[in-house]
């Protein structure tokens, strides 16, 4: 089935919106100032925003709803776990800066989020070029490929877990 | 009496020394590093002993009884129990002690050609949770397992996983399994523990060759690049800042990769056996050197998993592709023990060989009842027998089809040049064990060829 102009447009657009705010999100490898019903509620708004944009599409294209409804599901206890954490870290408000256990549980509650939103992104992806009538008056293909969101959101990623933890290596030789 | 060189002083040099010097042979070591020992090596970190090479006597052997008898008997270590039950790993020796062919069942490992990039990407991506993410939990369950009986080798849960390299550590593919367990549970602490110095390997086999009288014999830093036979029955030795002599026989001990024929290119510390050929070098590239690499962590306070002694281990499919994770008593250090194919890629890579370090620490170190905070910053000491100059490797592995070549090995004889080290080993290769044996056995041939 070929793929409407017009609703092909509103999900590469979403879906680089959902690019955007999750580079947003991993561009705050330090969680330590994160402030209860602040940033992390709203950077999760705007995702599950973005995300729903990408979900209204399901009624244009009958065989790619259910794919896309299963990946936002996927979506879904991600953005549960990652408002739990958030409830937390509200009722702790005073010890919130100092904590690194609450710290700990936003980051995971990212990282869990953030390998959601990149399986359903890659589903999404590639389901638009599968689709994708042939040959087409329609935009250029994403900006943003299935394998560059993996690549750029590991790198981040990695980056996120380890940013805690300087390494110092001092390579030894036997020659002293 | 003959004149004889031997090049290398580690343990098939040593070995061989010995025997030879015993018997009444003049012998002289040459040693390229600036100390003794080869591929065994100990040094202090944080205030800790830690073997950087060779930890372990693996095998029932002369080696255990010579290392630990001959250096201090009343330390307490023992050779290994020879009624050790091997419970479900084949042993590759029947009761007579001569090697037992190849299983029905079992098939050597294919080469393949996967490339250090598809690993890393294999072992970034596992330790960063997108694969497999239920390892650690899995690894939690089989923490303290270091019997033999309880070991599940899980070559198949990573049957995905391709091998970097077309060498592969074990061939015949039952090889030193059974082996790295005995090495386990009979060197609980071998890594890790909080030991002295002279409960290392490596410090034991300084203090060996001392008492036995065969360190007065190396001459340290003294590289030599080029042998050959003559035509009066000799062997012209050719080495760095030093004429030229002649020896009635030279015992060649060092790495597979380091002998080269005249044909060959050769490197600045390669030796070349000027008058060897092409055909007669096979055995040496059939067995070149895999990837050894270890790391120990400080600056971590109150790690609780791994405990001491506790083990962390990966296999691939070749089967003999691990990393081993432990600690010392205080929690304060982590190690690090990667060999084979994950040597490889970690190799290519020591800060992701500190990221899945660090990673296994805090991932062991976060349970429900148990939380653990990474400290701000942490130091990770690597050495990587990749990387050293002199060796630039681990222990020989071999390429799939062509095991046999390791009688080759130990056979090798060319005019008056012999060759001895654990690649030469068809049972120990890879170990301490082995490298004694083949010193040991070629010892025996010059002196019959000799006299």
């Amino acid at each position: 089935m070929a793929l409407d102009p017009d609703l092909q447009n509103s999900i590469q657009a979403a879906l680089q919106n959902v690019d955007d705010v999750s580079k947003t999100i991993l561009a705050r490898r330090d969680l330590s100032d994160v402030k209860p019903g602040n940033d992390v509620v709203t950077t999760a708004m705007v995702l599950e925003k973005e995300l729903n944009a990408v979900l209204v599409a399901k009624s244009m294209t009958s065989p790619m709803a259910g794919s896309i409804e299963k990946s936002i599901a996927a979506i879904s206890p991600g953005l549960g776990q990652l408002h739990i954490s958030e409830a937390k870290m509200s009722a702790k408000t005073g010890q919130l800066n100092t904590s690194k256990k609450v710290s700990t549980e936003v980051s995971t509650a990212f990282s869990v989020l953030l390998k959601k939103t990149l399986t359903s992104l890659n589903t999404v992806d590639a389901l638009i070029k599968i689709q994708s009538p042939s040959p087409s008056p329609s935009p250029s293909p994403s900006k943003s490929g299935a394998g560059d969101y993996r690549k750029a959101i590991m790198v981040e990623l990695g980056a996120l877990k380890q940013a805690q933890t300087k390494v110092t290596l001092k390579p030894l030789t036997r020659a002293g | 009496m003959a004149k004889v060189l031997i090049i290398g002083a580690g343990v098939a040099g040593l070995s061989a020394g010995i025997q030879l010097k015993e018997k009444g042979h003049d012998v002289t070591i040459y040693e390229a590093a600036p100390i003794l020992g080869g591929r065994t090596y100990s040094t202090m970190v944080g205030g800790n002993a830690f073997d950087w090479g060779a930890e372990a006597i693996e095998a029932t052997t002369d080696a255990a009884a010579w290392l630990f008898a001959h250096v201090d008997p009343d330390i307490g270590q023992q050779p290994v129990d020879a009624d050790f039950n091997a419970g479900t790993f084949i042993l590759p020796f029947d009761e007579n002690d001569a090697v037992t062919p190849l299983p029905d069942d079992a098939v050597e490992p294919t080469a393949q050609t996967t490339t250090v990039e598809n690993n890393i990407d294999a072992v970034s991506n596992n330790f960063n949770g997108t694969q497999n993410d239920d390892y650690f939990g899995n690894v939690d369950m089989r923490l303290g397992q270091v019997t033999p009986d309880d070991v599940t080798f899980r070559q198949q849960q990573f049957a995905n996983w391709q091998v970097i390299s077309d060498a592969v550590e074990v061939n015949p593919p039952w090889g030193s399994i059974h082996n790295h367990v005995r090495s386990v549970q009979q060197n609980a602490n071998a890594e890790g523990g909080d030991y002295a110095i002279d409960q290392t390997l490596g410090y034991r086999v300084v203090k060996w060759a001392t008492a036995a009288g065969i360190a007065q014999n190396v001459v340290l830093n003294v590289k030599v690049n080029r042998i050959e036979n003559t035509d009066d029955n000799k062997v012209k030795v050719e080495a760095l800042n030093k004429d030229p002599e002649l020896y009635d026989a030279v015992l060649v001990t060092v790495p597979t990769d380091r002998v080269k024929s005249g044909a060959e290119q050769a490197g600045q510390n390669d030796l070349v056996i000027a008058d060897l050929s092409l055909q007669n070098v096979a055995p040496f590239r059939a067995n070149p050197l895999g990837c050894y690499l270890k790391m120990a962590m400080t600056g971590l306070a109150n790690v609780a998993h791994p405990a001491p002694g506790r083990k962390v281990t990966v296999t691939f499919e070749t089967g003999y592709s691990n990393f081993i994770i432990t600690q010392n008593g205080t929690g304060t250090q982590v190690y690090m023990h990667a060999f084979g194919d994950t040597a490889r890629v970690m190799s290519a890579n020591h800060q992701l060989a500190a990221n899945v370090l660090l990673g296994a620490v805090n991932r062991l170190n976060n349970g429900d009842d148990d939380h653990y905070n990474p400290p701000d910053a942490v130091t990770a000491y690597v050495l990587d027998w990749c990387d050293d100059a002199l060796i630039g490797g681990a222990y020989s592995t071999t390429h799939p089809g062509t095991w046999q070549s390791r009688q080759a090995l130990q056979d090798f004889i060319h005019g008056r040049i012999y060759y001895a080290g654990e690649a030469a080993s068809t049972r120990w290769y890879g170990q301490v064990a082995g490298a004694m044996e083949t010193g040991n056995l070629v010892a025996t041939r010059i002196h019959t060829a000799l006299g």
